[in-house]
């Protein structure tokens, strides 16, 4: 078990290191901070000095290493837009798709979970065809649409047939309302529904199948015959043995599912203006702010890396036969 | 040699001798499937709805007066965000252009997207795939920690990124048209999508490779060319059928996605389900009706795309689950 997880850490290292490798030189073939700077009147030799000043007229490797070896010493430089280091916004953000990704996960995991196994219990009942066709249609629905519904539905759709003049929810922008002083719980979950509920919309379709597929695998298993036998109450038989065991293979899949949490949110974020690491991404990138980037894109990386680490040792932990090695 | 192995049977057993395969045609495997297939009611519905789809998209003139570029104008006055009446069924947006018209036409570059990518991924995944598994080795090592590394990469991301390209390099432009073009957002695409082809058909080759008539075609003096894509390929038709499928559904949600964050298909002159979705975005409040037409659209191809693949995968695949 020890030789599988180290062997596994120490693979970790090469695809962080290659994968932020790429996505750097991606990102100064993409982007020109100094053409994002130009104004009007900057003379060429003013530009040339501000590039220099910037370490941008190094060769790439060098600038490469000079980011690794800096990033690691926990020094993120400061960001070429606002002045500001970088840091303290990164780590606002990071908290805020944290949040956001753990409420949605906390609701569709439960929903998901909650339908795969009531339709694998009562395969073929009405409510399995239900929510089959259901995940169907929420496969096919893009978050982006479904976040411009809901945002119709709580907006402009309440406002006219329940005559408010507030919306049901707030959906623009901002983890709080402008009005709020302080922590203000009841309004951050607010901010926090539409959100979720966008991201859950595919992710419940998904481990609704997921789970309902491996429960009928476990329901279907002789061990389940060999619990029943013995005189295990169908509950207990349904629970401690089929419910725990079909969950196994869904962890694999949560894993690489969080993985992308840090990175992943862009689209729900954008939609809602909610200031988290994807909304971070794409406003860095219009600026071309490499020193607020890098880190973002280590970050990024590495919590795939870790999350698909983490999926696989749990894996390997909760199914003794699989421990490889 | 004229020996009878089989009885000649009575007419009362016609049915069950159709049944048992020994009819007039014979029962070929593509038949078998296909019959399985036409059993799976919502996949054959689905097919129809996409066809219908498909043909309104390609023969949109028949279906609209209007060119998606035409500005409607009413005694010479932009007629821009009409309520859908009319003569224009989803009214008309921003631009005073007809959503009918648009959406029509926007589903032409989608499905294109959604095809191409599809089967450009399909070719791509395969021959990464089956000369993985088949040499094995230090090449297998190779392709399959390149897969790993595209499978690192975050793919919206990567997607962002890459889409900039052309706008900054010009041996960009060169390979892959210029920014924002339907070529380029079918290269981004393609570049992110071809993995999980290739480790699904690697996998396959692995244990087939090993059979006998892997073995017997090598014996006949098969070459390794000839082996891999005449004799391996054909097994992994089923597991390839199903996953271009799916890629098809896949790419249209990436495309509109892309277009929605503004990295897609310019929306000046091509209109996409991705973009005039996008482009509704920003007269949420007052014009909301325009939302519902491009995101329909999405929805109920994206929805046909993969109950076609439910199909089949119950039709190429009997033995696995479908989830």
């Amino acid at each position: 078990m020890l030789r599988f997880i180290v062997r596994r850490m120490l693979w970790a290292i090469p695809v962080l290191i290659a994968g932020s490798f790429i996505l750097f030189v991606a990102l100064h073939l993409t982007t020109d901070p100094v053409k994002a700077a130009i104004h009007h009147n900057v003379s060429s030799d003013a530009l040339i000095k501000f590039k220099h000043d910037l370490g941008l007229d190094k060769p790439l490797l060098e600038q490469y290493w000079i980011f690794l070896t800096k990033f690691f010493r926990g020094d993120f430089g400061t960001s070429y837009t606002s002045g500001a280091p970088v840091w303290p916004g990164l780590r606002t953000a990071l908290a805020n798709s944290l949040v956001l990704g753990f409420f949605a996960a906390l609701f569709y995991l439960t929903i998901g979970i909650a339908i795969g196994v009531v339709s694998a219990i009562r395969q073929y009942s009405w409510f399995d065809h239900v929510s089959t066709g259901l995940s169907f249609f929420g496969l096919a629905m893009p978050p982006f649409f479904f976040g411009l519904v809901t945002i119709v539905l709580v907006g402009t759709f309440y406002e006219t047939h329940f005559h408010s003049s507030t919306p049901l929810l707030p959906f623009i922008g901002g983890v709080y309302s402008p009005s709020t002083s302080g922590f203000d719980l009841v309004d951050r979950i607010k901010h926090l529904i539409l959100p979720a509920l966008t991201l859950s919309v595919q992710e419940i379709a998904i481990y609704s199948r997921y789970m309902r597929t491996g429960m009928l695998e476990t329901l279907n298993s002789d061990y389940m015959r060999t619990a029943r036998a013995k005189g295990i109450s169908e509950r207990r038989v349904t629970l401690r043995h089929g419910f725990r065991n079909a969950l196994i293979p869904l962890t694999t899949f949560a894993g690489i599912d969080f993985g992308a949490v840090a990175g992943g949110l862009i689209i729900t974020e954008s939609i809602f203006g909610y200031p988290g690491m994807g909304r971070y991404f794409l406003e860095s990138f219009h600026n071309a702010d490499y020193p607020a980037l890098l880190p973002w894109m280590m970050i990024v990386i590495g919590s795939v890396v870790l999350f698909n680490l983490l999926a696989d040792l749990s894996y390997a932990w909760l199914d003794p036969r699989i421990r490889v090695d | 040699m004229t020996e009878i192995l089989y009885p000649p049977l009575p007419a009362d057993t016609a049915v069950s001798s159709a049944a048992l395969g020994m009819g007039e045609k014979p029962l070929t495997p593509a038949r078998l499937a296909w019959r399985r297939y036409r059993r799976h009611k919502i996949a054959m519905v689905s097919t129809v709805v996409l066809l219908i789809v498909a043909f309104m998209c390609v023969f949109a003139p028949l279906f609209t007066k209007y060119d998606p570029n035409t500005q409607i104008r009413a005694n010479g006055v932009l007629q821009a965000f009409l309520h859908p009446q009319r003569g224009h069924w989803f009214g008309t947006n921003d631009k005073a252009r007809d959503m009918w018209a648009n959406v029509l036409y926007g589903g032409r570059i989608s499905l294109e997207v959604g095809f191409v990518v599809a089967i450009v991924t399909t070719i791509v995944g395969t021959i990464v795939g089956v000369v993985a598994g088949y040499y094995g080795g230090w090449l297998d090592n190779v392709l399959m920690r390149v897969t790993d590394l595209f499978i690192a990469i975050p793919f919206l991301i990567g997607t962002i990124l890459l889409s900039r390209l052309p706008g900054t390099q010009a041996w960009a432009r060169t390979l892959m048209g210029p920014p924002q073009s339907v070529r380029a957002v079918i290269f981004v695409i393609a570049v992110f999508f071809w993995m999980p082809v290739a480790r699904i058909i690697r996998g396959i080759v692995l244990s087939l490779k090993e059979k006998e008539f892997v073995e017997a075609a090598r014996a006949a003096g098969a070459s390794n060319f000839r082996i891999m894509f005449r004799h391996l390929v054909p097994n992994c038709t089923g597991q390839i059928i199903i996953n271009t499928t799916l890629a098809v559904a896949a790419a249209i949600l990436t495309e509109s996605a892309l277009s929605f964050l503004g990295f897609g298909v310019d929306s000046i002159f091509t209109p996409t389900w991705g973009n005039l979705l996008s482009n509704s975005q920003d007269s949420l409040d007052s014009y909301p009706y325009l939302v519902w037409a491009p995101g329909l659209a999405i929805v109920l191809t994206v929805l046909c795309v993969n109950f076609i693949g439910d199909g089949l995968r119950d039709a190429l695949d009997p033995k696995q689950l479908s989830i």
